[in-house]
């Protein structure tokens, strides 16, 4: 009998393994993969086009909704790269508030990851497990924060609010409990023979193509780079428990530096685990004083914000992975001049092209899942017209006629 | 072959029951699921509320007429297969030969399926109907064996026969044919298509695979068909291994239908074993289940199957 041929398939825009609108264009051989592409621009929402109409106190709420899940990272490194153009201190005591909020949110983060992943090999036992204890964390920072996704913590020279004893008595109990449930997790995820079978060496990225593609984040210590912009790059409270902590890689816990996806959920598993510890650590060591430097807002706004001239870049290491925003002030301005964000998934998404050769189709999922792409916060706007088939990448001045366009009635 | 009243009754009836039965385990199964998984779940009979919200919409596109005609084939095959099964002791039709009948039948269904969502021409259905048809290849041979051991031990072709031999206290052919039993019980789980072996139907890596072209009315006869199959399968686990549920008498009303509700609980028992099996398991690849039921199942019924043939050739 003649081999067939390779047949192609696409997966998305809308397809049960994906999250959020993205397409992958695979062909195929029988269950394998011969070649891999892909296609984003499903889910662009100009969202730094928004934040340069408006004050710097509005963007900072804007900041949140890049993404759904590492809200507070986003408007850690915004706060950042803000203070840095307008030379504004923040207090001691902030600084290690916002790295609490920070490395809770890695907890919640991975945990969701973790639940994902065992959707995706179709362990649905471990999702529902995963999210269950995933809702501790979110009651964590219902207590200091008031809000269990979009926090809105955290100001330019500090942190809105203050913790009272009794959340972090609260907090402390919380965390506690998930010290005891260390061993159950990590006995799920790294004993269980199934999962081992599905994600042992699959979707490798070694360790050359992880530095050559500029990955970052879990994906990268997983081939064991030491890229973690917590200790390579310091701030806030980072820098003072730099000798406590290091950065995750898997030979440190008795499992190889492959690349493949088992190192991944290794290395992310740990760095849950390292975060709880992180954040007794910064219950621990809590400096007293005042919670922001400038307290009046409208001061900060008008007299600080508004007469600050200079552009910054700020890098904070988001769930995900590294996460940069750039942001211009203009003296006399209320408005941001400019404002850009690289968000970790940008970095990542080119190594999914490597790690996907030689997969099987039972791999496409979880080799997509496995970088915990966040399509929403990196998506740029492709137009293809029906009729030629041709594809363009729109442009700023584009988008902002059509938008005339429309709001003027046309369409 | 010549039919009573009795048994026209009982064509119409023993469908119906399947029917009943097969959503009434799938509504149970979910409620069972859900508690593993710490949640509520939803209610019992949410699967018939599923099944006639189905039946009651209006189709909006069909390929051709080989996909009308490939969901029928399925309900059509599972509705001909629940018939050659003893239900209580008592099938509707029964022959000498009825269980090698029943065996090409069981394959007819899926057949009729992968027909009917070939003809859709999605990629996603391709790949779900080359997987099926590749893990029918490897649950099949253990299974067959199985079939031939206990035909072999019961030196008989009738599923009814072999009901009526395992008659009696501790005369379960599961006693006699441990490792047969056992071969066949792995095989049941990829026949009912749990996990790990749902690679056919796997709803993040081939968005549901065969039953993504089908809709409304389509995909409620495929729901129907799941839902007897299972009967079916578990029906003949318990009518081959644990003695069809005859305990009572059958030769009264009240002795059936007590036999019947024992053959159905029994059933039930079959079905949540694989469903338990589901939820701690992930899926595996095809290869690893190509690889799983070609070496343990396929040793266990092979070993099974000599020691029944060694026996009856009287060396024992």
């Amino acid at each position: 009998m003649a081999k067939a041929p390779p047949y192609p398939l696409m997966i998305g825009p809308i397809h049960p393994a994906l999250k959020e609108p993205t397409m992958f264009k695979f062909t195929l051989e029988g269950e394998r993969v011969l070649d891999a592409d892909l296609q984003p621009g499903f889910n662009h929402r100009g969202i730094e086009y928004l934040g340069m109409k408006r004050n710097p106190l509005q963007v900072l709420h804007l900041t949140e909704r890049v993404c759904g899940i590492c809200s507070a990272a986003h408007q850690f490194v915004f706060t950042r790269a803000v203070e840095h153009a307008a030379v504004i201190q923040p207090t001691e005591r902030a600084d290690y508030l916002r790295v609490l909020i920070a490395e809770l949110e890695r907890i919640h983060s991975h945990l969701l990851w973790a639940g994902v992943a065992g959707h995706e090999l179709g362990f649905d036992s471990v999702l529902y497990y995963t999210w269950k204890i995933r809702e501790d964390v979110q009651d964590i920072l219902e207590i200091l924060t008031g809000n269990r996704v979009n926090h809105s913590y955290y100001i330019f020279g500090g942190v809105r609010r203050d913790v009272s004893d009794e959340g972090i008595a609260k907090a402390r109990k919380i965390l506690q409990g998930y010290k005891k449930l260390e061993d159950t997790v990590l006995n799920i995820f790294l004993s269980d023979p199934t999962i081992a079978h599905r994600t042992r060496d699959v979707g490798t990225l070694t360790y050359d193509n992880a530095i050559k593609l500029c990955a970052c984040g879990p994906l990268t210590r997983g081939a064991g780079v030491k890229k973690d912009v917590r200790f390579s790059w310091p701030c806030a409270a980072y820098g003072d428990m730099k000798n406590d902590f290091k950065v995750v890689i898997p030979s440190d816990y008795g499992y190889p530096n492959k690349g493949d996806i088992f190192s991944q959920v290794v290395v992310r598993l740990h760095e849950t685990f390292e975060a709880i510890r992180m954040c007794d650590w910064v219950l621990d060591n809590l400096p007293k004083g005042p919670i922001t430097s400038e307290p009046n807002l409208s001061a900060l706004l008008m007299a600080k914000l508004r007469m600050a001239e200079g552009e910054a870049v700020a890098r904070v290491e988001a769930p995900r992975g590294e996460d940069i925003h750039y942001v211009r002030l203009k003296k006399g301005k209320m408005e941001i001049d400019s404002w850009k964000v690289r968000v970790p998934t940008y970095g990542n998404i080119m190594s999914w092209i490597t790690m996907f050769k030689d997969a099987q189709i039972a791999d496409i999922p979880i080799i997509i899942a496995s970088i915990d792409p966040c399509i929403g916060c990196m998506d740029r706007v492709t137009v293809v017209d029906g009729d030629s088939g041709k594809e363009k990448v729109l442009g700023m001045d584009e988008i902002k006629r059509l938008a005339d366009r429309r709001a003027r009635g046309w369409k | 072959m010549t039919f009573s009243t009795t048994s026209w009754v009982m064509i119409f009836l023993t469908p119906i029951l399947a029917f009943i039965l097969g959503h009434l385990f799938l509504g149970i199964s979910r409620k069972f699921t859900a508690r593993i998984h710490r949640r509520v779940g939803p209610p019992v009979m949410q699967q018939f509320i599923d099944v006639m919200k189905l039946f009651g919409k209006r189709e909006s596109t069909t390929h051709s007429w080989v996909q009308d005609m490939g969901a029928l084939f399925a309900v059509i095959g599972v509705i001909a297969s629940i018939l050659f099964i003893p239900i209580g002791g008592e099938a509707v039709l029964s022959f000498q030969g009825d269980l090698i009948v029943l065996a090409y039948l069981l394959v007819i269904a899926p057949l009729g399926m992968a027909l009917g969502t070939g003809a859709t021409g999605n990629p996603n259905s391709a790949i779900g109907v080359s997987r099926g048809l590749m893990l029918m290849m490897a649950y099949e041979l253990p299974f067959a064996m199985v079939l031939v051991a206990v035909m072999l031990y019961y030196d008989t072709a009738s599923l009814g026969d072999i009901v009526a031999a395992q008659k009696g206290a501790f005369n379960w052919a599961i006693l006699a044919l441990p490792l047969s039993a056992i071969a066949a019980d792995l095989s049941l789980q990829a026949m009912l298509g749990e996990k790990p072996f749902d690679q056919p139907v796997a709803p993040s890596e081939i968005a549901s695979g065969p039953m993504v072209e089908f809709g409304g009315k389509y995909l409620g006869m495929l729901m129907v068909w799941h839902a007897m199959s299972i009967v079916v399968e578990a029906g003949l686990f318990v009518d081959l291994f644990l003695g069809g549920g005859v305990i009572f008498p059958g030769d009264s009303v009240l002795g059936l239908i007590g036999n019947i509700i024992v053959w159905a609980i029994l059933a039930l028992m079959m079905w949540l074993i694989s469903v338990s099996i589901n939820t701690v398991f992930g899926r595996f690849k095809m290869g690893q289940s190509l690889k799983f039921y070609w070496g343990v199942p396929t040793l266990l019924a092979l070993l099974s199957l000599s020691y029944v043939v060694i026996s009856n050739l009287g060396v024992i």
